[in-house]
């Protein structure tokens, strides 16, 4: 028996399927079934992963958004990281400058 | 390096080191970052994926290009609607409004803004991307990191620990202090890839909006091409056919509409662009490869999608 992830990634590849097959050249009768199809496999999908979606384009820019912001977090994380590097071997050299003349 | 490194340890973990005055602190610290750097040498081992960053940005660019070309459409359709209307009225000396504007003519579509705000956020999104995984940064941190290895090379090297210091001490502080820096930047890595495995879904969700609102987005713009064309009708009719120029206006109307009909065809392109953009996205945090992310070819991407976006916002 398929475990939810298996079921769900299925979904998934199913979903983006469909997604694909999408295209310009269709019929909009061609475009409505496609569209169908993938909703209700979404919404299946969503359930497998037991996951409220997002209500709408809003939802996703407030998503988004702190992803981007948590990608910014860790750059200056490192930022910081690297300041504290040339702080420290700062201290070093001064430190080694005081024991070469106390040793 | 790991059977190298055993023997270092093994060297300073002698008790012999610790009877010398004022050298206890820093064999101290030492062991301190030996144990760090431990850590550093298991998490290289898991590796950390992908150099698809790069796919990543090149599809949200194409997939922008196309899907955003709705709001330009529908605002080039807007402008020349309403001055059609306006010369249409010139040319029929102000006196009948044959052809007036219904208000849902110069609406804009709701649906149009809220995409492009979305796919607005997406452009950041990557664009952070690309900040987060910036050379110049991780470069800048390599240097910072080696110059406080040799500093703390020496400062161990003054210490009189004779015959000892300079041969194993001055190796190891360097290896310890890579191996934080590497470390820590396994650990930055995993993050990232973290965040776009939580971050995918919400993808999921806005490629599934996308192909929602590709065919009521085209009929709603149809409806605008319609309102365009009444009033580009109202000026050919206007216009005096045996004057010169007039075949010239009919052309223009035209290839405009011919134009207007190709761009809004090609709408139905977005849904299997952001099936790529998905792709490229997942390979971020599921590929095996080394995660280089290709940094030269992504800054490249991005600065393309920023265009993108420049177009899309000024339209």
């Amino acid at each position: 028996m398929a475990t939810n992830e298996e079921a769900s990634e299925r979904l998934y590849d199913a979903i983006m399927a469909l997604l694909a097959s999408y295209s310009s050249k269709l019929t909009t009768a061609q475009k409505s079934r496609i569209t169908r199809s993938a909703t209700i496999l979404k919404a299946e999908y969503d359930r497998v992963l037991g996951r409220t979606p997002a209500a709408g384009y809003e939802d996703l820019a407030g998503n988004l958004n702190s992803a981007k912001n948590r990608l910014n977090q860790i750059k200056k994380e490192r930022k910081a990281l690297a300041n504290n590097l040339v702080s420290a071997k700062k201290i070093m050299d001064a430190m080694t400058g005081v024991l070469n003349l106390i040793i | 390096m790991e059977a190298n490194f055993g023997n270092h340890l093994a060297s300073i973990s002698t008790a012999e080191w610790y009877p010398h005055p004022g050298e206890g602190v820093v064999a101290c610290r030492i062991n301190v970052l030996i144990a760090l750097s431990m850590l550093s040498v298991g998490a290289c081992a898991s590796n950390a994926n992908s150099n698809n960053a790069k796919q990543f940005g090149l599809s949200t660019t194409k997939a922008l290009s196309t899907i955003n070309d709705s709001s330009k459409i529908q605002n080039e359709l807007l402008l020349e609607t309403k001055t059609n209307h306006n010369a249409c009225r010139y040319l029929n000396h102000d006196t009948a409004e044959q052809y007036p504007l219904e208000k849902s003519d110069t609406q804009k579509i709701e649906k149009i803004a809220k995409q492009a705000k979305f796919l607005n956020s997406l452009a950041a999104y990557a664009k952070a991307m690309q900040g987060v995984t910036n050379p110049g940064d991780i470069a800048e941190l390599k240097k910072a990191s080696q110059g406080f290895a040799e500093s703390t090379t020496k400062l161990v090297s003054v210490v009189p620990v004779a015959g000892v210091a300079g041969t194993v001490v001055a190796p190891v502080t360097k290896f310890v202090v890579n191996g934080i820096v590497n470390f820590s930047e396994v650990r930055r890595r995993q993050a990232i890839q973290q965040i776009a495995r939580e971050t995918h879904p919400y993808l999921v969700d806005g490629a599934l909006f996308v192909l929602q609102d590709e065919l009521p987005i085209s009929r709603a713009l149809n409806g605008k091409l319609t309102a365009w064309r009444e009033q580009a009708s109202c000026v050919l009719a206007a216009v005096n056919r045996d004057k010169a120029g007039a075949y010239e206006i009919f052309l223009n109307f035209n290839s405009k509409k011919l134009n207007y009909d190709r761009r809004i065809k090609n709408l139905g392109e977005g849904p299997p662009l952001m099936e790529k953009v998905l792709a490229a996205h997942k390979a971020l945090f599921t590929s095996g490869d080394n995660f280089d992310l290709a940094i030269d070819e992504f800054n490249t991407t991005i600065s393309s999608l920023l265009e993108v976006k420049k177009a899309a916002i000024t339209n």
